[in-house]
């Protein structure tokens, strides 16, 4: 288990950084769905295949699905990749590196300055996540609820045709 | 089951948060940006299932810390966030953040599809000006 939370983080943080740098929607789009189906193999790894198997259906199938869905009314020719090409000049793009990198660096240097404890113990499976999740957290439910119904109002008064 | 030190797996979830941060500061397609979000929520779900796949009670540093990594990332969680950390908690904070991105790509596809209509590109210097 621990090798495959090792390759399967190298592969969640290569395929993210891939689709960074692609110029091509669709091809930034596969390299996403890569990322998470390796960020759902670190799920379950860590022992949480409930989350790992909604990390599948929700973020890769549904998601995702929605974007590529997007690219296809969109149509977007050859042209949006050239545009693209010219708006990733080096001009562009070495002061957000450069503070993303102290970023990065300052998130490590504090995470491993902490001693730290082994995570482990037996995987948790769904029963005893829908205990938690309908027990001492039913209010967050509700406003997940809430959320998702403002939502599908906001979806469908945006995707409106204009009366006027 | 697995051996993985605690650091290891909230590095990972950092760097991924990072580098969606870095997409969303480089890409000026607004498709890019949507998609770099996603990237982003997914670190702090990843946060949050590190967190409670760790034994025992979490110190205040870690808690604090996932609260920060959620407030950047979704923002809805938090209400219930301060209350326990078990070992199902996590992957139920993971649901809600699920939520909060299924609720966040609805209404930014949304968005997205009303300027292409409106300007005919993607680019989100576009719609700098509101009413201009």
């Amino acid at each position: 288990m621990i090798v495959v939370f090792y390759i399967a983080s190298g592969v969640a943080i290569l395929s993210t950084f891939l689709v960074i740098l692609q110029s091509n929607a669709v091809h930034a789009l596969l390299y996403a769905i890569l990322s998470l189906l390796s960020v759902a193999i670190v799920f379950f790894s860590l022992g949480a295949p409930l989350v790992a198997a909604l990390e599948v259906i929700v973020y890769a199938g549904a998601i995702m699905v929605l974007f590529v869905f997007v690219v296809m009314v969109l149509n977007l020719g050859p042209g949006a990749e050239g545009q693209e090409r010219v708006w990733l000049q080096p001009r562009t793009w070495t002061g957000p590196v450069i503070l993303t990198l102290v970023l990065i660096g300052e998130l490590i240097y504090i995470f491993l300055a902490r001693p730290g404890l082994a995570l482990g113990g037996p995987a948790i499976g769904p029963q005893e996540v829908s205990l938690a999740l309908y027990g001492p957290y039913l209010l967050g439910v509700e406003l997940a609820s809430i959320l998702l119904l403002a939502g599908l109002v906001g979806a469908y008064h945006l995707g409106r045709e204009p009366s006027d | 089951m697995a051996e993985v030190p605690t650091q290891y797996g909230i590095i990972l979830a950092a760097i991924l948060f990072s580098l969606g941060v870095a997409g969303i500061l480089l890409r000026r397609n607004i498709f890019f940006v949507l998609l770099f979000v996603e990237v982003m929520l997914n670190a702090a779900g990843l946060a949050f299932v590190v967190a409670g796949a760790r034994w025992g009670q979490a110190d205040g540093f870690f808690v604090l810390l996932f609260v920060e990594v959620m407030l950047n990332a979704a923002g809805l969680a938090f209400v219930v966030a301060g209350a326990r950390w078990g070992q199902a908690d996590g992957q139920v904070m993971f649901i809600f953040v699920l939520a909060t991105a299924a609720a966040e790509v609805a209404i930014g596809l949304g968005l997205l599809l009303r300027l292409h209509h409106q300007f005919k590109t993607l680019n989100v210097d576009e719609a700098s000006d509101l009413r201009g």
